[in-house]
């Protein structure tokens, strides 16, 4: 039986899907490794290029979504990446020899096995990891990470293990149906794209698992209980479990200024930082303009305002009217949004 | 300035021309500009530039106890019932939680209002009162609406609340750093803390040794994009939210950003492409003449190390020329190798070429196929031969063996110089800021590490070499040779241990210990010899009658309470340091290596000059030194933490009393050449 891993991006995240593959082999090197394609590849790319990297690329045009343009043009390039992984869940679920399925985020890189996922499988349905496990006592700690956990969600969707076994399944087609419709960033009605769907989990379905190895899933908002360290013989502990993978939300300037402000206690941190960094920066393909993204502009190359995508989503006569939103020209919805651009 | 102020008009909200000329008729008299004669004179002569305050606000300095004043807590807890624990203080609520979620202060103040009035607040995430009072209402913000009863309030950072901003952070600012930092400035230690205050913030001007502008305003861009003076904010927020005065690990960090995957640096030099590979006759040449010159030949060494020891100073070059000084005086031939383009890893294979020198006199650009001819032909000519390998950075180490075969040399020796053979981070420096203890190549520290991916290819090339040369190493310490063969497992001839130099003809170190200790550092002044640890130890007990601290080396440091002494080893003076220690009476050197020395040659110049010696626990050689004296000629601390604890406490005087110093003469072995002629060496 196998392991079938898989994550979800774009092009402009395939520096670091590359880097999450290469981890995922080098611990286990037996798992196979999909890659969900939320894009088109850009003039000049090569797609044989991850032949050996990835053992199955799935493009979001073969995951049988019906009215695919319409429904893609409702999201953004978050809610779309992640509007596909219930779809992608249940059809790796469906391969005969799948025993179980893993999500990763492609910001995410392993430094050990996930051996107590791999367990709990064994007796689990579907196993979680929550954004914290223990509560903040600093005041700015509730707001950033305790509040932000009750706005975004509690267990982080950057990791999600799915045995398959019937009540497993079962989630899976609840989250793929909630996902094809309700896949939205939007916090004050409640929604934060496929996340927060997911505090529902424990209270829908038997048996989830909450893994509270605090070396799973290490990121900024939870750094504040786990600090980094590296021992003499070399492993990296979080909070002194081994770290099983570290979560690198963010990158940038902004991003180094959340991880300093909770995990500064150690140097090791940063130097996570620094290879993660570089290890992508290796691995992203230079045929990749910066901020690529194929659905992301109209037939014509003009970016899609978020205004448009909204306006489009929320008017049903708009869907009818243009059934595939991407076109441009005198007819297109893109026409429509410059003639009615008073109104977005 | 001629006549805006004649007209009435206000130069700022903060300065109220017509109440200032009322109040003040002496300068209507002398028709004086008002708002020149209060910065130049009224202010320090505690005239208002605005009329009366409220005496609960005038009188509070800029801190909680401001914002306190407009906060209304039984409005707030009206408001918000339920939604506040009774247990909780309604303004630290308010501060932390409450105006996230929009929550008022008082009737007098629209959270909701100001944010979505001001929405560069929001996108900085700065509480909207406190953004209000310290710069909105300067700027022209409402609070309200329709505004009432905060007419009143002073507009906070300017000139008229200048000196109660100036209240809250007095303790933060240390004038004589200040004024050591920017020679610009003159005047007194109010001019310069009133300099820092108006003008010194946005200059990128720190306050004192504990506080980073720069950094302050790159870890919190909301404080930069509003333009508020950092010090100030610091002070009002540290106690609610995680801000800090310094980077955390700024100096390992600094250095991380510069480190990059040892196999994508560029090369350091190369020789330059016009130079040409020389042919075998032309080498063979300078060898025959070599033997030509001489009336005895006692053979050849083929030396193999890292770069030019001719040209380039430092401890293995040192070696390297000692031995080939001493080997050329006893009519050796001392043919010696360098890399062709320097490197730090191995060179690639099939890029081995060398750049050669006849006893000290230079050959040229040499390929592996001539040199290998060349010695092929050699052995006939000499009655001994042997390799000496001190170090394989840039080398093709893939030749080496090759090397000894076809010169048919009765010795290999390898050199452990650094730990090179375990790692291309010779000092064993994970990503170059932390020793690493070289653990398994397939650690997690390793694939995080700059050298983790190069050393993967790194120790099987190494383990070949040893497999084909099986050489007889020599250690330059017992520790070295110890952590060495715990570290790996490859095959020797012999390992032995030569020491690089040893201290003779030791007199008790007589001296009055002064009342002021002279601290020195010497050796290179960078990160990894602990150059930064002792930089900020210096900052720290400045102005410190109980020490001194100075710099001993060739160049001039620029570092706040270190004073450079000159000194510079060199073949001709190589006790340069020792003297410059002796003449300049230092009581202590701080040799604070952040990797295990494998020889430390400054160490044993510190001890032969009679210098008292501390150095951190885990630098090699020189805690072993240190470790096995009876004499307590130093001290091996913990950490930075005791380092600066021994300083701070009078441990380190204490310690340097009981010391049983001596002084002596540093005597040094030629290297290989003590090694394998031993009776010629003494």
């Amino acid at each position: 039986m196998t392991v079938y891993c898989f994550t979800s991006a774009t092009y402009s995240y395939l520096g670091r899907v590359r880097v999450l593959a290469k981890t995922v082999r080098e611990h286990h090197p037996d798992w196979v490794f999909c890659l969900c394609l939320c894009d088109v590849a850009p003039p000049g790319f090569d797609p044989e290029a991850d032949r050996d990297l990835f053992d199955e690329v799935v493009p979001v045009t073969e995951l049988g979504i019906p009215d695919l343009p319409a429904w893609m043009f409702r999201h953004d390039i978050v809610e779309l990446s992640t509007a596909v992984k219930g779809k992608m869940l249940c059809r790796l679920l469906e391969k005969p020899d799948a025993d179980s399925v893993v999500y990763i985020d492609p910001d995410i890189a392993l430094f050990n096995p996930l051996t107590h996922v791999v367990e709990l499988l064994k007796d689990h349905p579907v196993v979680l990891t929550p954004h914290q496990l223990e509560p903040e006592v600093h005041p700015q700690g509730i707001v950033d990470n305790e509040i932000g956990s009750l706005k975004h969600g509690i267990y982080n969707l950057g990791f999600m293990a799915i045995a398959n076994v019937p009540e497993g399944r079962r989630i899976a087609r609840w989250w793929r149906d909630r996902l094809l419709v309700y896949c939205r960033d939007d916090p004050e009605n409640g929604l934060f794209t496929d996340q927060k769907w997911c505090d529902l989990i424990p209270a829908f379905f038997e048996n989830p698992a909450i893994l509270r190895d605090p070396g799973y899933n290490v990121a900024s908002w939870n750094l504040s209980h786990r600090p980094i360290r590296i021992d003499s013989n070399g492993q990296i502990f979080a909070a002194d479990a081994p770290l099983r993978f570290f979560h690198f939300t963010k990158v940038d300037t902004a991003g180094e200024v959340m991880l300093e402000r909770y995990g500064s206690e150690s140097i090791a941190l940063f130097e996570l930082l620094r290879w993660y960094r570089e290890a992508i920066q290796q691995q992203q393909p230079a045929e990749v303009p910066p901020r690529y993204w194929y659905y992301g502009t109209y037939e014509n190359g003009v970016r899609i305002s978020r205004p448009e995508r909204l306006v489009y989503r929320d008017r049903k006569d708009l869907q009818m009217a243009f059934p595939d939103p991407y076109k441009s020209g005198p007819e297109s919805f893109q026409n429509w949004c410059s003639v009615h651009s008073f109104e977005l | 300035m001629t006549v805006g102020w004649r007209e009435g008009r206000n130069p700022s909200p903060a300065f109220d021309t017509q109440f200032y000329l009322q109040a003040n008729p002496d300068v209507v008299e002398a028709d004086l500009n008002p708002l020149e004669h209060f910065v130049v004179t009224g202010r320090s002569e505690g005239r208002k530039p605005l009329s009366e305050l409220p005496q609960d606000i005038a009188d509070s300095p800029l801190d909680d106890d401001i914002l306190r004043a407009f906060f209304d807590e039984k409005y707030y807890r009206e408001q918000y019932a339920g939604h506040i624990p009774a247990d909780q203080d309604a303004f630290t609520h308010f501060m932390t939680v409450g105006w996230h979620r929009g929550y008022n202060p008082s009737a007098e103040f629209d959270t909701q209002f100001y944010l979505e009035s001001n929405p560069d607040v929001g996108t900085a995430s700065l509480n909207p009162l406190e953004h209000y009072l310290t710069s909105g209402r300067a700027e022209g913000r409402a609070g309200l609406p329709v505004l009432e009863g905060l007419d009143d309030i002073p507009v906070l950072l300017q000139d008229d609340t200048l000196a109660r901003s100036m209240d809250v952070v007095a303790a933060d600012f240390d004038p004589e750093f200040y004024r050591r930092r920017n020679p610009d400035i003159k005047g007194s230690d109010d001019d310069l803390f009133r300099h820092f205050m108006t003008t010194g913030w946005q200059e990128g001007r720190d306050p004192s040794s504990q506080f980073d502008v720069s950094y302050y305003f790159w870890a919190n861009p909301d404080v930069a994009e509003a333009g508020i003076n950092p010090l100030l904010h610091y002070r009002l927020h540290a106690a609610t939210e995680i801000r800090r005065s310094l980077q955390p690990h700024a100096k390992e960090r600094a250095v991380l950003r510069h480190c990059r995957a040892v196999q994508d640096r560029k090369p350091f030099w190369q020789l330059p492409e016009r130079e040409k590979a020389v042919d075998e006759w032309y080498l063979a040449s300078f060898l025959k003449r070599d033997r030509n010159n001489r009336s005895q030949n006692a053979g050849l060494i083929v030396s193999i190390s890292h770069d030019d020891y001719r040209k380039v100073p430092g401890g293995v070059q040192n070696c390297v020329r000692d031995e080939a000084q001493s080997f050329a005086a006893q009519d050796w031939t001392y043919l010696h190798l360098f890399p062709s383009r320097a490197i730090s890893t191995l060179a690639a294979l099939h890029h081995g070429e060398f750049v050669a020198s006849v006893n000290g006199q230079y050959v040229g650009r040499v390929t592996v196929d001539t040199l290998l001819k060349v010695l092929a032909r050699q052995h006939g000519h000499y009655p001994h031969r042997h390799l000496i390998i001190h170090h394989l950075m840039g080398v093709m180490p893939e030749c080496v063996p090759v090397i000894a075969q076809e010169m048919q040399a009765e010795k290999s020796i390898f050199w452990l110089h650094d730990f090179f053979t375990i790692c291309p981070s010779y000092a064993l420096m994970r990503n170059d800021i932390a020793f690493c203890n070289a653990p398994v190549p397939t650690s997690p520290a390793c694939h995080i590490c700059a050298y983790g991916e190069e050393r993967q290819t790194h120790l099987p090339r190494i383990k070949a070499l040893f497999e084909a040369l099986r050489p007889e190493v020599i250690a330059p310490s017992r520790y070295t040779l110890k952590f060495w063969q715990k570290k790996t497992d490859l095959p020797v001839t012999k390992a032995s241990v030569q020491e690089h130099a040893f201290i003779t003809a030791k007199v008790p170190f007589e001296k009055r210990i002064p009342d002021t200790l002279k601290i020195g550092f010497i050796g290179t002044p960078v990160f990894y010899k602990g150059w930064d640890v002792y930089r900020e130890l210096a900052a720290q007990f400045l102005g410190d009658q109980r020490y001194d601290f100075f710099y001993l080396g060739s160049t001039e440091q620029d570092a706040v309470n270190v004073t450079s002494l000159p000194a510079t080893v060199t073949q001709a003076d190589r006790d340069a340091m020792q003297k410059c220690i002796r003449r300049n009476e230092i009581d202590v050197i701080v040799n604070w290596s952040l990797y295990p020395e494998t020889f430390c040659f400054t160490a044993y110049e510190a001890i032969a000059a009679g210098a008292f010696l501390i150095a951190p626990k885990g630098s090699g050689n020189v805690e072993d030194l240190l470790n096995s004296s009876k004499e307590k000629i130093g001290y091996v601390a913990d950490d930075d933490q005791e380092l600066k604890s021994v300083f701070e406490t009078d441990r380190l005087r204490s310690l340097v009393e009981k010391s049983r110093r001596t002084t002596g003469t540093l005597e040094i072995r030629p290297c290989t050449f003590a090694y394998l002629v031993p009776e010629t060496a003494q």
